[in-house]
């Protein structure tokens, strides 16, 4: 094993360690462990949509997923008297089923047209799940979608998982099996053949690859993984609403693209890193909530025109300058790191993918 | 009686919404197919139109001149957007780079207005007063007077796009930017020519919407994704296809919900397109 690959394990895992702390940490603070449930949620969604970008298209449509998944969890819950667990496995993969009748005539195109397919989505299942009174509540939505609940476990006993500071176990632990899934599927034979895609569909098709079932996978699986994200939340949350101005809007498929272009989309890490600092960032500027949505606009807007490879990418940015400056004449360097030449920011991407390849 | 009176005033407001979305869908069109780039801020664009005809109209200002300088404003404010934030810079993903950047400027607008209007639901004055009766049913004259409004800016347009030599070199620069380029037209011109257009359109509808239905900081987004919706319907840089998508979409919006439910309307046009992207990927009227 490289060294680097070493210190890639030692980081997740101290990553893990963090996360599994965290409550002590906190000493139990239960707004901040609200806040770091949604933020494990979200995490999971924004990299559902990283996945998506594997084969070079932007999906707008995560959120659209995560509705079905909360729904079909609430529904399963409510009125299927499933428990937990199969409720959120089940919910995943009704959301992957709905993936699987869309994703033939939505990958036949590409690019723009593609994201704008996927944005149609997210709105006509928000406004599907905002009508159908009988099943969804409509515009009152639903309350008292039941949560995991007391469970006895073996060791630890008769737990409520209900309350945040055991739910937070929950939801870290979904999310990190979910993303070490993601991971492996990324380090896959299956992402050769996404690769091959992301960089030229064309060629691709004419080396043999099955452009369309291999971007069909991606897809489903991406959808699968919103549709976990979407019950999760539904089980910590308690009550689902799909009006304009919740969790399900449009709003939200513009933040998960914020929070997965800030932390770096050729990383794999860079949806945990946008999501926390964007959410941390949040959670300071509370006071100043109706500018809070500015401040997110303009960090998106900054880091798209002067660092388009994100927050992780800044090492990478920093090592590379210092190699030059060892060999030429120096860069320039200035002093908040934010200046950052386009040419220069994507040598950057085409390094981590190299070093993503390696490792 | 009662249901034709009904039927008919569903069809109108049906229309009269289309046409709002066939605006959105040009400015839209002819944005993505001469620069290239997703600007999802184009219901932003819509939005800010309909508020600054209300301020001007706040401000002691007739309606109609109101609408005006609101079109022009936001003509200045495209260009300024193409300048600024989208003009392609070497080395840099167009498709993803114009979409996180128009959203973040979706948040940044929509936010401004909630600051400065406040999120309540306001209206504009009426474009007109009053109703006619059409074959024993009441039809708002001011629904009429949209429609109108909208298709003169579409015939405008399409003179302007077919007949004015900045029109047609537009035109040559959305068929083959390259070739068009080596023929001494500036794509870096016909994009602001785009974006002027294209914001002072979304202006306009969003005045109009304003007027016929009500106005507040969130109503750009659902225009905004009617209008790509028409693009993917119609096909890209298809001025009849637009008007036949934003036609079929605003009848959805203005009969289904009346006469079967909300619900089915808002699935109707995720199946039109999925059955029109099966048997024509390129769109109604597209073409390569």
């Amino acid at each position: 094993m490289t060294k680097s690959g070493v210190g890639k394990i030692v980081l997740w895992v101290a990553i893990a360690v963090v996360a599994f702390l965290m409550p002590q940490i906190l000493s139990g603070n239960q707004y901040w462990l609200t806040v770091l449930c949604l933020l494990a949620i979200n995490v999971l969604l924004v990299s559902s949509l990283r996945s998506v970008t594997l084969i070079n298209e932007i999906s707008l449509g995560q959120v659209g997923f995560a509705i079905i998944g909360a729904f079909t969890y609430a529904t399963l819950m409510m009125k299927g008297g499933f428990s937990f667990w199969p409720a959120v496995i089940v919910s995943g993969l009704f959301s992957a089923f709905v993936a699987l009748l869309l994703a033939y005539p939505f990958l036949k195109v590409k690019g723009i047209y593609f994201s704008i397919l996927t944005l149609l989505v997210a709105e006509t299942f928000r406004l599907v799940a905002f009508y159908w009174n009988s099943l969804t509540g409509g515009p009152l939505g639903l309350t008292g979608v039941p949560g995991p609940g007391t469970q006895n476990l073996p060791i630890l006993g008769e737990i409520d998982l209900d309350r945040p500071y055991n739910f937070y176990y929950i939801a870290v632990a979904v999310v990190l099996v979910a993303m070490l899934i993601l991971y492996y599927v990324e380090r896959a034979y299956i992402s050769f053949q996404w690769r091959a895609i992301r960089d030229d569909n064309t060629l691709a098709g004419a080396v043999g690859i099955n452009v369309i079932g291999y971007k069909m996978v991606n897809f489903v699986l991406a959808a699968f993984m919103a549709g976990i994200s979407g019950a999760l939340f539904a089980g910590y949350q308690h009550n689902l609403s799909a009006d304009a101005t919740s969790r399900f809007g449009v709003t939200m498929s513009i933040y998960l693209l914020v929070y997965m272009v800030v932390g770096g989309k050729s990383y794999f890490v860079g949806p945990l890193v946008g999501t926390t600092v964007l959410t941390l960032l949040a959670e300071n500027t509370r006071s100043m909530q109706e500018y809070q949505p500015m401040i997110t606009g303009a960090i998106a807007i900054v880091v798209m025109l002067f660092m388009p490879a994100g927050l992780v990418g800044i090492p990478a940015q920093i090592q590379k300058w210092r190699r030059r400056g060892r060999s030429g004449p120096a860069a320039p360097v200035s002093g908040s790191g934010v200046v950052v030449a386009g040419s220069a920011s994507d040598e950057a991407v085409a390094l981590a993918h190299d070093e993503q390849a390696n490792g | 009686m009662n249901s034709l009176n009904l039927w008919l005033q569903a069809t109108v407001n049906g229309i009269a919404l289309g046409w709002l979305y066939v605006l959105m869908a040009l400015g839209l069109t002819l944005i993505l197919s001469i620069m290239g780039i997703l600007q999802l801020a184009h219901g932003e664009i819509y939005m800010l139109g309909a508020f600054g005809v209300y301020f001007l109209v706040g401000r002691g200002l007739g309606l109609y001149p109101a609408i005006a300088v609101s079109m022009v404003m936001m003509a200045a404010f495209g260009v300024a957007l193409e300048r600024g934030l989208f003009r392609p810079q070497p080395g840099r993903d167009v498709v993803l780079s114009s979409i996180v950047i128009s959203t973040g400027l979706t948040l940044i607008l929509s936010a401004a207005m909630v600051v400065a209007f406040g999120l309540y639901t306001k209206s504009l004055p009426f474009l007109i007063s009053g109703s006619f009766s059409l074959f024993g049913a009441e039809v708002p004259k001011d629904r009429i007077l949209a429609i109108a409004f909208s298709v003169l800016a579409l015939v405008v347009l399409y003179l302007f796009l077919k007949r004015t030599r900045l029109g047609l070199a537009m035109v040559a620069s959305a068929q083959n930017r390259e070739g068009s380029f080596l023929k001494g037209i500036n794509p870096n011109r016909m994009s602001m020519s785009a974006m002027a257009i294209g914001c002072a359109l979304a202006a306009l509808a969003g005045a109009l919407a304003g007027s016929i239905l009500q106005l507040q900081p969130y109503m750009g987004g659902l225009p905004m994704i009617k209008g790509l919706v028409i693009i993917v319907l119609g096909g890209l840089g298809s001025i009849p296809g637009a008007v036949i998508g934003g036609l079929i979409l605003g009848l959805i919006d203005g009969i289904v919900p009346v006469f079967f439910s909300p619900a089915v309307a808002s699935v109707a046009p995720l199946v039109i397109v999925i059955l029109v992207l099966l048997f024509r990927p390129k769109g109604l009227l597209g073409h390569d």
